[in-house]
C-alpha cells in the first residue's frame, strides 16, 4: 500500500506544478491579434512596428482612400498584450507611406508624402501614436528611411530628373548630404518605381543604410536596374551590384561588418538567401553572380526582411518572408557560419504576409504582417514570440 | 485564486490518501478478534468495473480573442458557451475498502468530455448596406482523461438490499488526448444573392491548447443493490474543476486555428456523471449457503 500511497503523492505534486506553472504565465509573453474591422470595404497594409516604452506597440500602416490614387496613412497602438488601444487616421492630404517606422531616443519617425505636392514630409510620433510634427523635406517621391545614429538616411525619387536620390536628413526634416543618380532614360525604366507607389504592380524591395567606416548603401533604380549601389554622397557612386531591371536584384540587405553583407536576391520569380557575402563596394558587379541558397518554397519575388538579433546569445541573421502556402517563414543563420540554424513558420487556416519584425524588450519577437480574414478582407495581425520561441528557432 | 483552489483540492486528496492509508493499518493491527461473520459484515474489499456516461459545464473566468476590433466593441467577440449539452462517456475499475458504513473508493477510470462554444461575425459594407457577410464558427472540443478519484461514501441505510449512499471526493486527472472540431456556417449577403456557406468542417489535434492535470472535488449519490454475490451500483456525481485547464502558453502559439480568431479562455469544467457498476467482494464467509454479502 506503500507504494499506492507514494504514487498518488508524486502525481499530486506533478499536477502542483503543471498547474502552477501554467497560472505564471505572462499574457504579454506571447500572443497573436488580428486587428479587425467590421467594414466590408476596408483593406489595411502594414508596414512597420515598434515598442513603445509602455511594453506596447506602435504598427504604421496603410490603407485606400477615394481622394487619392496612393493610399492613406495610418497609426495602430496596441497595448503589450497586443488589444487595440487607438487607431490615428492621418489626415488623407499625406499618402503613400514608406518603409520604416523609426525609432530615434523617445520618438518614432515616418515618411509620407503631401498628395498634391509629392513632397516628402518627415512625421514625428509620440508613444501614444499621436503625431507631434509634420516636417518638409525637400525631397520627392518618399521611398525608404532608416534610422542613421541621430539622423535618418532617406530613399527618394525626383521624377522631374528621373533619379534616385539618397539623403541624410535630421529629424526635423533638414537636408545634412544628399546625392542623385540617373534611373535612366525613358517612361519603361520609370514605370515600375510609379506602380510602386500606387500599389498597383509590384512593391519594389527599396533599402539603404550605412557600411561601418561611412560609406552608404542603397538598393533602388539606378542606370536602368534595380541596384546596390554604394555611395559617399559624392557625384557617381562608389561601386554598383547590378541587378536585372526590375526583374532581378537584392530583395533585402544589411551591411554586417564593412563590405560583409548579408543578403536576399530575387531574379525573374525565383528566390535566394545570401546569409554572408563580401561584396565589391567599389566596382561593378552582378546580382546573379552571388548563387546563394535557392528557397523555391517562398513566394514568386518574395517580400524579405532581415535583421541580426541576438537569439540565447547568439548571433543570428533573421529572415522573414512569405511561402507559397501562404505562412509567414522565420529562417535563422549563424552570424559567423551562415549555416541555416532553424526555420518557423507563422499562421495557418488563411493566407499571411510579413511586414517587417522587431526584437521586444523582453527578448522575444514581434512580427507584423497581414492576412485575409475569412478569406476575404485584408487585416493586420501581430504575432508576439516569446523569449522561450524565439530561442526554439536555433534550438 | 486559482491556486488557492488548487492547493485546497491538493490537501482535499492528500487528507483522502492518509484517510484511506490509515484504514488499511487500523485493520491490520486491530487487536480485537471479531469473529469472522461479524468481520464480514463490517470490512470488506470490493473490485469491480463501473461505466457511464457525463455532460461537462465549461465555466469561463476569462474570455480571449484572436480578434482585436478596431471599430466595435470586443463584446461582439464574445463565445457563447453550451452547457451540459455535450455528451461524454467513461469506463474504470472501483477499489473499495468498507468498513463499518464507511467506504473508502479509488475509482481509476478513462472519460472523455465535450464541450462547445460558438462565435459570430458580422461584417458590413459602409456604402451597401445590403451587401455583407455573416459567419458562425462553431467549436467542439473532447478530451481524453485518465481520472484518478478518491472518494469517501457513507451508506445511509446499512443491513438492506439497498443501500443508498452519499459521496464526496476529490480527482487528479491527466489529459491523454484532446481535439477540435469546427464547423463554419454563414450566409454571403453580397455576391449578389443571399448565398449561404456550404457547412465546412475541420477535426484538428488539440492536446497542445490543454495542460496536462486537471483536478478538483466531487460530491454525489447513488444506491447499491446487493444481488447474489454482487454489489450493483448506480451513482451520480457532480465534479467542480478547480484548475484552469487552458494552457496559457499555447493558447495562440500552438493554436491552428487562431485565423479564424479563436483562442481558448481560461475555463474550468464542471461535470456530471452517472455511473452503472458491479463490484465483486474479495473476502467471502466459508458458508455451506455461500451467502450472499449484507
Amino acid at each position: 500500500m506503500n507504494k499506492v500511497f507514494y504514487f498518488l503523492l508524486s502525481l499530486l505534486i506533478l499536477a502542483g506544478c503543471d498547474i502552477s506553472d501554467n497560472d505564471a504565465v505572462d499574457p504579454s509573453e506571447g500572443f497573436f491579434k488580428i486587428y479587425d474591422n467590421n467594414l466590408f470595404d476596408a483593406s489595411f497594409i502594414p508596414i512597420d512596428i515598434q515598442q513603445t516604452t509602455d511594453g506596447g506597440y506602435l504598427i504604421l500602416s496603410s490603407k485606400r482612400i477615394e481622394t487619392s490614387n496612393f493610399t492613406g496613412v495610418n497609426l495602430i497602438k496596441v497595448d503589450k498584450e497586443g488589444n487595440f488601444i487607438e487607431e490615428q487616421i492621418i489626415d488623407e492630404q499625406y499618402v503613400g507611406p514608406v518603409d520604416q517606422l523609426v525609432k530615434i531616443a523617445d520618438s518614432y519617425y515616418f515618411m509620407a508624402m503631401d498628395a498634391t505636392s509629392l513632397q516628402a514630409m518627415l512625421f514625428t510620433v509620440n508613444d501614444s501614436s499621436r503625431v507631434t510634427a509634420i516636417n518638409p523635406t525637400g525631397l520627392s517621391y518618399p521611398m525608404y528611411i532608416a534610422e542613421d545614429g541621430e539622423n535618418i538616411l532617406a530613399l527618394s525619387y525626383n521624377n522631374g530628373d528621373k533619379n534616385s536620390i539618397i539623403s541624410r536628413i535630421s529629424t526635423s526634416g533638414q537636408t545634412l548630404q544628399t546625392a542623385a543618380y540617373g534611373i535612366g532614360a525613358g517612361s519603361d525604366t520609370e514605370a515600375p518605381i510609379i506602380s510602386h507607389f500606387t500599389r498597383t504592380g509590384r512593391q519594389l524591395p527599396f533599402f539603404a543604410g550605412r557600411m561601418n567606416g561611412g560609406v552608404y548603401y542603397f538598393n533602388g533604380f539606378y542606370n536602368y536596374t534595380m541596384s546596390l549601389v554604394f555611395t559617399n554622397f559624392g557625384e557617381d557612386p562608389l561601386g554598383v551590384v547590378q541587378g536585372q531591371q526590375d526583374d532581378g536584384g537584392f530583395s533585402s540587405g544589411m551591411s554586417i561588418s564593412g563590405g560583409n553583407f548579408a543578403l536576399s536576391r530575387f531574379n525573374f520569380g525565383d528566390n535566394f538567401i545570401i546569409p554572408s557575402i563580401d561584396l565589391n563596394t567599389t566596382g561593378t558587379t552582378s546580382a546573379t553572380d552571388f548563387e546563394g541558397n535557392a528557397f523555391p518554397e517562398l513566394s514568386e519575388n518574395a517580400p524579405v526582411v532581415l535583421d541580426l538579433i541576438n537569439i540565447d546569445a547568439q548571433e543570428a541573421i533573421l529572415y522573414g518572408s512569405n511561402t507559397k502556402s501562404g505562412q509567414i517563414i522565420l529562417m535563422a543563420y549563424g552570424k559567423s557560419s551562415g549555416e541555416l540554424l532553424g526555420t518557423k513558420y507563422l499562421g495557418s487556416t488563411y493566407p499571411y504576409q510579413i511586414a517587417d519584425f522587431i526584437v521586444t524588450e523582453d527578448m522575444g519577437l514581434a512580427v507584423v504582417g497581414n492576412t485575409s480574414v475569412a478569406g476575404r478582407f485584408d487585416r493586420i495581425c501581430l504575432f508576439k514570440l516569446s523569449k522561450e520561441e524565439l530561442s526554439d528557432l536555433i534550438n | 485564486m486559482a491556486k488557492n483552489s488548487t492547493i485546497l483540492s491538493l490537501a482535499i486528496i492528500l487528507l483522502l490518501s492518509s484517510a484511506a492509508h490509515g484504514q488499511f493499518y487500523k485493520h491490520k493491527y486491530n487487536t480485537k478478534k471479531p469473529s469472522e461473520a461479524d468481520k464480514f459484515e463490517k470490512t470488506q474489499w470490493w473490485l469491480g468495473f463501473k461505466a457511464g456516461a457525463n455532460l461537462t459545464e465549461p465555466n469561463v473566468s476569462q474570455q480571449y480573442y484572436g480578434f482585436s476590433p478596431v471599430n466595435y466593441p470586443a463584446s461582439d467577440l464574445d463565445k457563447n458557451y453550451d452547457s451540459w449539452d455535450k455528451l461524454g462517456g467513461q469506463a474504470g475499475l472501483e477499489i473499495t475498502f468498507y468498513h463499518q458504513g464507511f467506504s473508502f473508493s479509488f475509482q481509476p477510470n478513462y472519460r472523455r468530455q465535450s464541450f462547445s462554444y460558438s462565435n459570430t461575425y458580422q461584417w458590413l459594407s459602409a456604402e451597401n448596406a445590403a451587401n455583407s457577410i455573416d459567419l458562425k464558427y462553431e467549436y467542439n472540443h473532447k478530451l481524453d482523461y485518465v481520472e484518478l478519484p478518491l472518494i469517501i461514501k457513507y451508506d445511509i441505510l446499512k443491513g438492506s438490499k439497498f443501500r443508498p449512499f452519499v459521496q464526496v471526493g476529490g480527482y487528479y486527472a491527466t489529459l491523454t488526448n484532446a481535439n477540435k472540431q469546427i464547423e463554419i456556417s454563414g450566409t454571403d449577403y453580397a455576391s449578389g444573392n443571399a448565398g449561404p456557406f456550404e457547412n465546412q468542417q475541420l477535426i484538428i489535434g488539440a492536446k497542445d491548447l490543454f495542460i496536462k492535470s486537471s483536478v478538483g472535488i466531487l460530491g454525489g449519490v447513488g444506491v447499491a443493490y446487493d444481488f447474489w454475490n454482487i454489489r450493483l451500483v448506480f451513482d451520480a456525481s457532480y465534479k467542480h474543476g478547480l484548475n484552469n485547464i487552458a494552457d496559457q502558453k499555447n493558447r495562440y502559439a500552438e493554436n491552428q486555428l487562431s485565423g479564424l480568431g479563436d483562442a481558448l479562455d481560461d475555463i474550468q469544467l464542471n461535470n456530471l456523471s452517472f455511473n452503472f457498476g458491479a463490484l465483486f467482494p474479495l473476502r467471502f464467509i466459508s458458508s455451506e449457503g455461500h451467502n450472499a454479502v449484507r
